[in-house]
């Protein structure tokens, strides 16, 4: 991974000369992070490379336009989170699925994907967090499993804490009324 | 929300981990995937012109319009098929003469504006002559 901070990156991607090899390391800097972060939203393993080299292809395009008024990171993610939305809007409306049969779909791709290793208890954690509206488990995602501030989500996602705070509440309550139902 | 094992006791058992696995030398190799794309030229004209042609959406709107037009003409064959030559009417009042009224048949004619009927002078003489004259139409017939 670069050692370099984003400043220097972005300064070193502004110079011609070392623009591929300043965006080289952008990307080995990131592709882990949005890699999962687009993971938990799109489930399968070629779907989430697609998004990502698509996420990144944006970022190339977008970069020199970037005013640093937010954190780089920030802005990465909310484009990851859009690439991301944008595909499953995509593939609802390719194969004419309303979102309950998406997200049963979503649910199939997990049960038959070969890059997803947990057992029982974890499936059925993945398939509790899939049967929560998007916002909740966009929010749920990134809180529970990235570890992520409320600020930070609040900046990727433009919404007000409170709001997450609240989304981040139901979406536990949801996911442990679920676990609770699925164990009786 | 700090202490998650009070409102979610089941889901704060469950141990917090990624099951989520990528192929070998993923994120390796992922850089130079993306890299080799961005370097790529960018599409042709013909290439975007294709992609845009087979959108989803695109070869949906199309079909509906192609069957549109399919039913559209069969119909329209048919309702040709419907139009009755002189011939076919000629014969058919022969074969069913007590099917109409004559009569019903001239009030029809003489009522439509649509339907111009022709002012013959010559006949309106030769009426009012034997008119004037009492001469009898049956009698010149047979005197004919």
């Amino acid at each position: 991974m670069s050692d370099y901070s984003d400043k220097e990156l972005l300064s070193f991607f502004r110079n011609n000369d070392k623009r591929n090899y300043a965006f080289n390391l952008l990307v080995r800097k990131y592709q882990e992070r949005l890699y999962w972060h687009i993971r938990r939203i799109v489930i399968n393993h070629e779907d989430t490379n697609d998004v990502l080299q698509n996420t990144f292809i944006k970022i190339f395009k977008g970069l020199d336009k970037f005013r640093e008024d937010s954190k780089l990171f920030t802005w990465l993610y909310r484009i990851a989170t859009n690439e991301a939305i944008t595909f499953l809007n995509k593939k609802r409306n390719f194969f004419l699925l309303p979102i309950i049969d998406l997200e049963s779909k979503l649910v199939n791709s997990l049960q038959s994907d070969e890059y997803f290793d947990g057992d029982e208890i974890q499936l059925k954690l993945q398939k509790a967090v899939l049967s929560l509206p998007k916002k909740q488990r966009l929010v749920f995602n990134m809180k529970y499993f990235e570890e992520m501030k409320y600020e930070e989500i609040s900046e990727i996602l433009d919404t007000s804490v409170g709001s997450l705070k609240a989304s981040y509440f139901h979406a536990v309550r949801k996911i442990e009324a679920y676990i609770k139902g699925s164990c009786n | 929300m700090e202490d998650l094992s009070k409102i979610a006791p089941n889901l704060s058992k469950i141990k917090k981990e990624n099951n989520f696995k990528v192929p070998d030398n993923y994120f390796e190799d992922f850089p130079t995937i993306v890299q080799e794309k961005i370097s790529k030229k960018p599409s042709t004209f013909i290439s975007r012109f294709l992609f845009f042609i087979l959108k989803p959406q695109f070869i949906a709107t199309f079909s509906i319009l192609v069957i549109f037009f399919v039913t559209y003409s069969i119909l329209n064959t048919h309702k040709e098929a419907n139009i009755l030559s002189s011939n076919d009417i000629a014969e058919y009042f022969e074969q069913n003469q007590t099917d109409y009224d004559e009569d019903l048949l001239i009030d029809f004619i003489v009522n439509d504006p649509n339907i111009e009927i022709s002012n013959n002078s010559e006949n309106d003489v030769i009426i009012d002559y034997l008119i004037d004259n009492d001469i009898d139409y049956s009698t010149l017939v047979n005197a004919l």
